[in-house]
């Protein structure tokens, strides 16, 4: 075994073609997160978002040789095999997409109990990450992929297009239909939730 | 800038990026002018904010450890059954190659065997013929070389009692290094009943085949098929074969 702090991607996965655990090591745990984040983001299930992201590091376990540098990042590689393992576990269990049921997901309830200085703000603050959270997961899978990988993740046009393998044109437009679908699912939630501010109140003084 | 260009820059605005002075400055310009889209940009700020909240809380979260520690299982595992499956594959694929080569070449010699045998059935057998054993010695008799020139047709009785003049002439016709080729057994000792009578009969083997058997051929010779002849017995089994040079006066039929 090899010791690896300071590689690049390509000699990494150099090295995990040869069967190397620490360049495996090495890739997974500095491209895990994002992955994790942005499957999680794009199913609304931490236990997808935890398949996909094993998927992903199995594909590129097998397949290391696939990835061509010419064609971008590694990690605009593997966000596109996220990608596509997250709308194949979509298609097969719709269940998953809700977040409504986000509370049985263990790993969400873990900051609940510690940020509570102020629990009137942070109650606030939990109330519009949901909101959020439920407005992205609304929209259409290829206008929520672009929001996610663009605001959420803060990829560049050209990297969110390497991952979804579209044209830069494609993202950009993408990006705005789906702020579009966003901010009207948003009034829309805000309105849901405080009917008051739609209804007459009587005045009393 | 109007608002229909002001909605193509309203999101990169938000974010400060990708726009230069000139084109910033219009945007906020404009967007003090126009309330549509100065409200455009305030939601596009209130949406960043709010994706920097969820960003925040987001970020704390990673994937289990359990799933590193199941793709390191996984890592192992895929090592390991490689170094060992990889040298069988390939001597497996060779070798049921090679013994598909030597059968179809095994089964093309019985069919034409056959085919000979069949053909001349009842004739007499050759006298000269039987003294073909394995190996030949490197000088057949001129008798030999012309019968070995007669063929495919069967050797009648008749061509053994020509004329001394007649031989040499024939023998003429095969070239030297014909006749000088060795026939190689094709059977084991004891494999098939004894030599009794014989044919041979000229046949037309593919180079590529002959180099997949192991005999050695040149490079001149590598591209066109060989000729060989085959020595059957009185079974109609091929028993040895020789090799014979490729030469225009080979082919010249009687």
């Amino acid at each position: 075994m090899h010791n690896v702090p300071f590689t690049s991607d390509e000699e990494l996965l150099r090295l995990l073609a040869v069967g190397d655990e620490s360049a495996f090591t090495a890739l997974y745990r500095q491209h895990q997160p994002p992955i994790y984040r942005f499957a999680l983001l794009m199913s609304g299930s931490a236990m997808v978002a935890e398949d996909v992201t094993q998927e992903v590091f199995l594909a590129l376990m097998r397949d290391a040789h696939r990835y061509d540098a010419s064609r971008g990042t590694l990690g605009a590689y593997l966000y596109g095999i996220a990608r596509k393992q997250v709308l194949r576990s979509q298609s097969r269990n719709h269940s998953h997409v809700s977040l409504s049921a986000s509370a049985a997901d263990e790993n969400e309830e873990v900051p609940t109990l510690i940020a509570a200085d102020d629990p009137l703000h942070d109650c606030a603050r939990r109330e519009v990450i949901l909101r959020v959270r439920q407005a992205v997961l609304a929209l259409p899978a290829k206008y929520r992929e672009v929001v996610v990988l663009c605001d959420f993740q803060e990829l560049s046009y050209a990297e969110a297009a390497s991952a979804l393998d579209c044209a830069v044109g494609t993202v950009c437009s993408r990006l705005h239909r789906g702020h579009a679908l966003l901010l009207e699912r948003l009034r829309t939630l805000s309105n849901a939730d405080a009917p008051w501010r739609d209804v007459v109140v009587r005045c009393l003084t | 800038m109007n608002c229909r260009e002001f909605a193509g820059i309203v999101i990169d605005l938000a974010r400060n990026q990708a726009l230069d002075t000139t084109q910033r400055t219009q945007a906020l310009l404009h967007a003090e002018l126009c309330i549509h889209c100065a409200a455009r940009l305030a939601e596009e700020r209130a949406w960043l904010a709010n994706v920097r909240l969820v960003a925040i809380e987001i970020n704390r979260q990673e994937a289990p450890t359990r799933v590193e520690a199941a793709l390191l299982t996984a890592l192992r595992a895929q090592r390991q059954p490689e170094p060992m499956r990889k040298p069988y594959t390939v001597n497996a694929a060779w070798l049921s190659w090679r013994w598909a080569v030597v059968a179809m070449v095994l089964l093309l010699m019985a069919g034409l065997a056959g085919i000979a045998w069949r053909s001349s059935n009842g004739a007499a057998p050759s006298q000269e013929a039987l003294r073909v054993a394995t190996p030949l010695p490197v000088s057949t008799p001129p008798v030999f070389a012309a019968q070995v020139v007669a063929t495919p047709e069967p050797m009648p009785a008749r061509v053994k009692r020509r004329a001394p003049q007649q031989r040499e002439a024939r023998s003429s016709v095969a070239p030297s290094s014909e006749t000088a080729a060795p026939f190689y057994s094709l059977v084991e000792e004891g494999q098939m009943a004894p030599l009794e009578s014989g044919r041979i009969v000229r046949i037309e083997v593919p180079a590529a085949t002959l180099v997949q058997l192991g005999v050695p051929l040149t490079e001149a010779t590598l591209t066109q098929p060989m000729q060989a002849d085959l020595l059957l017995g009185q079974d109609g089994l091929a028993r040895a074969i020789r090799f014979v040079p490729h030469t225009p006066n080979t082919r010249t039929p009687e």
